[in-house]
């Protein structure tokens, strides 16, 4: 388990070190006179240094994490199918939004979820997708007014 | 104005009958969600948000709040009934209230939930209109020094009480307050960490962050394992009123939760989740027979259940009387009123005052709203537990990718969403913490300015944040809060040797 300390605390050293250089250019000013990378400057300069604390202190003490051993770290294959399909489908939403838009791609997004994720019986998902879709889009487009954007057909 | 004449104010605006139904809509809205599990109450307060922006401040505000007490009795509920806790609030809960269950005794541990809840809601609310007025007055003599150190110590102390390790606190912590600093900055105009993307000038949303951090990542874990069927009760929940025993064995567990959530509440970074902990420890420690717990003691489930309110009551106040939001669904009731031009701080009671009355105010009634709505419908709240979860994930995911875009009508807030729901899925799966994130999130985009007037009025030295009393006092509680841990872990070894 000291492994995965290891790499995300130097992930943090990382996002740090970014932050750091991004400050550096917009101008640190003095300390009478902060300029505008100062705070994140002193943000990331924290962030590193805590980092390597953290870094350094899992180097030394091993096996005194609050890791659960029993489990797996990461899930069954299954289960990472289950989580990567639905990332998938969300970026598909917000890539689809805008060209098809709301009530279809809505649409689509719930009958993909249902169906392919942990599969549903098709009357359940048709029920469940078309019931959702239309509820959603009377509350938040019809009575919201949420501005939710329009396909081709006009809605 | 005297105390009367500000509650009959106040209590003429909450009786009017369009905020009266604002305020059954958001207690009714914040019990479902309560109910929910992995929809909590900032991702339905984001939701109708949009709603709020052509109403009248004050209904909407009401409104908002609402959700939020109301979500604190809603998710005792799932917890005493099902074993799982409908808002993080009330994983204490699950300890005793399913055994209590479990022993035939659902209805009394319902029962106790509620009525605990709405004497601590209410006193909590009796606190915050007696305590409001004088902080007023001493807020209006905080300037920036002040200001940072109270943000600093939130902060701090949020780290110091969660998370396993503080390092580890305070990493996410440093990194909530870089991501703060994103966007458009206020003394140059500079533009930060933007790449170029228009809506990034406004900073990242507080909305799509909260979303994805605490809605999208929930749904991407559970995902993990195929879902179980849950074991509703099915015996027939009846005899919802506590005993007299009962009442006997958590009366003092009600009286100190309300005063440890109160206390916990009114500070940021301290807050809700943290006083269900506090009042559970406290209650097992003080009691006679502490073989009980975890095996259906009543005060097991009074005790946090009070606790809970009083504090969600309570974090109030350093957003009404100081301007600063102790957490972040605080943060977005805060953003809610700059919509309308409402700044919230010391002046608000004195400009606003039919606002700040009237959301006080309307909070006595909706405790009794709940306390009255809350029994009789858990029949209701039990039908809708049953909907299996690969029904609703993809109805929660359906609910943030609107609520997300619905905001500012931009596909930008939703990929933000996108990404720290899998940044959140990440840190849980690492270990880290991820209420140090939004909460320096939120308070970093007002202590950078007050950090760097303080350092101005200075004229660059650290030391104005130790010659000025009131800063003085904070920073020592801050020291003590990240010594005394190791203090207690070098005693103990010492003890053992």
């Amino acid at each position: 388990m000291k492994r995965y300390e290891l790499i995300s605390s130097l992930a943090w050293v990382a996002v740090g070190v970014l932050f750091c250089i991004g400050s550096f250019r917009l101008g640190l000013g003095g300390l009478g006179e902060p300029g505008p990378g100062f705070f994140p400057f002193l943000m990331s300069v924290c962030l590193i240094s805590f980092s390597l604390i953290h870094l350094s202190s899992s180097i030394k003490k091993s096996g005194q994490f609050n890791f659960d051993v029993s489990k797996r770290f990461w899930p069954e294959r299954d289960g990472i199918k289950r989580i990567l399909f639905t990332i998938m489908s969300l970026s598909v939403f917000v890539i689809v939004l805008n060209y098809i838009g709301f009530t279809l791609t809505a649409f689509l997004f719930i009958f993909f979820l249902l169906r392919f994720i942990e599969p549903q019986k098709w009357l359940t998902v048709f029920s469940i997708t078309i019931l959702s879709t239309g509820l959603s889009y009377i509350i938040f487009q019809l009575w919201l007014k949420a501005n939710l954007p329009a396909g081709p057909l006009g809605f | 104005m005297n105390i009367l004449e500000q509650l009959g104010l106040g209590f003429s605006v909450a009786l009017d009958p369009i905020n009266l139904f604002l305020c059954f809509m958001g207690v009714l809205f914040g019990t479902l969600v309560g109910v929910l599990p992995g929809l909590g109450p900032a991702a339905t307060i984001s939701l109708l948000l949009p709603m709020t922006f052509k109403m009248n401040p004050t209904g909407g505000i009401i409104m908002l709040s609402g959700i939020l007490y109301g979500a604190q009795y809603g998710g005792s509920t799932t917890s005493i009934l099902v074993n799982i806790p409908g808002e993080s609030t009330s994983v204490v809960t699950c300890f005793d209230g399913y055994q209590m269950a479990c022993q035939g005794r659902a209805g009394p541990a319902l029962g106790i939930a509620a009525f605990g809840s709405f004497i601590a809601g209410t006193l909590g609310i009796v606190g915050l209109t007696l305590v409001a007025p004088p902080l007023v007055k001493l807020a209006l003599e905080f300037g920036p020094p002040e200001y940072f150190s109270l943000m600093l110590l939130g902060v701090i102390m949020l780290v110091s009480l969660t998370s396993g390790s503080i390092v580890k606190g305070l990493m996410t912590a440093a990194f909530g307050f870089l991501l703060s600093s994103i966007g458009q900055e206020i003394f140059t105009g500079t533009l930060r960490f933007t790449f170029g993307i228009f809506e990034l000038y406004d900073g990242v949303g507080i909305v799509p962050v909260v979303m994805g951090l605490f809605g999208v990542s929930e749904v991407l874990i559970n995902l993990e394992t195929k879902s179980k069927i849950h074991d509703v009760f099915k015996t027939k929940i009846s005899g919802f009123l506590p005993n007299f025993k009962d009442w006997m064995d958590s009366k003092w567990a009600i009286a100190r939760a309300t005063i440890i959530g109160f206390i916990l509440g009114s500070l940021p970074g301290g807050g809700m989740l943290i006083s269900t902990f506090a009042s559970y420890a406290i209650e097992k420690k003080l009691s006679k027979h502490p073989e009980k717990f975890g095996k259906g003691a009543i005060e097991g489930v009074a005790g946090p259940e009070a606790a809970n309110n009083a504090a969600c009551q309570a974090s109030f106040i350093p957003l009404l009387t100081l301007g600063i939001p102790p957490n972040a669904i605080l943060a977005i009731l805060m953003g809610a009123l700059m919509v309308h031009n409402i700044i919230p701080g010391p002046l608000l009671m004195e400009e606003h005052p039919d606002l700040f009355w009237g959301v006080i105010c309307s909070m006595y009634l909706g405790n009794v709203m709940l306390l009255v709505l809350n029994l009789p419908l858990i029949p209701v709240w039990v039908k809708v537990l049953k909907i299996p979860y690969p029904i609703l994930f993809p109805l929660i995911l359906l609910i943030c990718l609107i609520g997300s875009y619905s905001i500012n009508g931009s596909l930008v807030d939703v990929v933000i969403m996108i990404l720290f729901g899998i940044i959140g899925y990440l840190m849980k799966k690492f270990k880290y913490e991820i209420a140090p994130v939004v909460l320096a999130m939120v308070l970093g985009g007002m202590m950078e300015p007050a950090l760097r007037r303080s350092l101005i009025m200075s004229n660059g030295s650290f030391a104005i944040f130790f010659s000025r009393p009131i800063s003085l006092i904070l920073m020592v509680v801050m020291a003590i809060l990240l010594i005394f841990p190791s203090i207690l872990k070098v005693m103990r070894k010492y003890w053992r040797e």
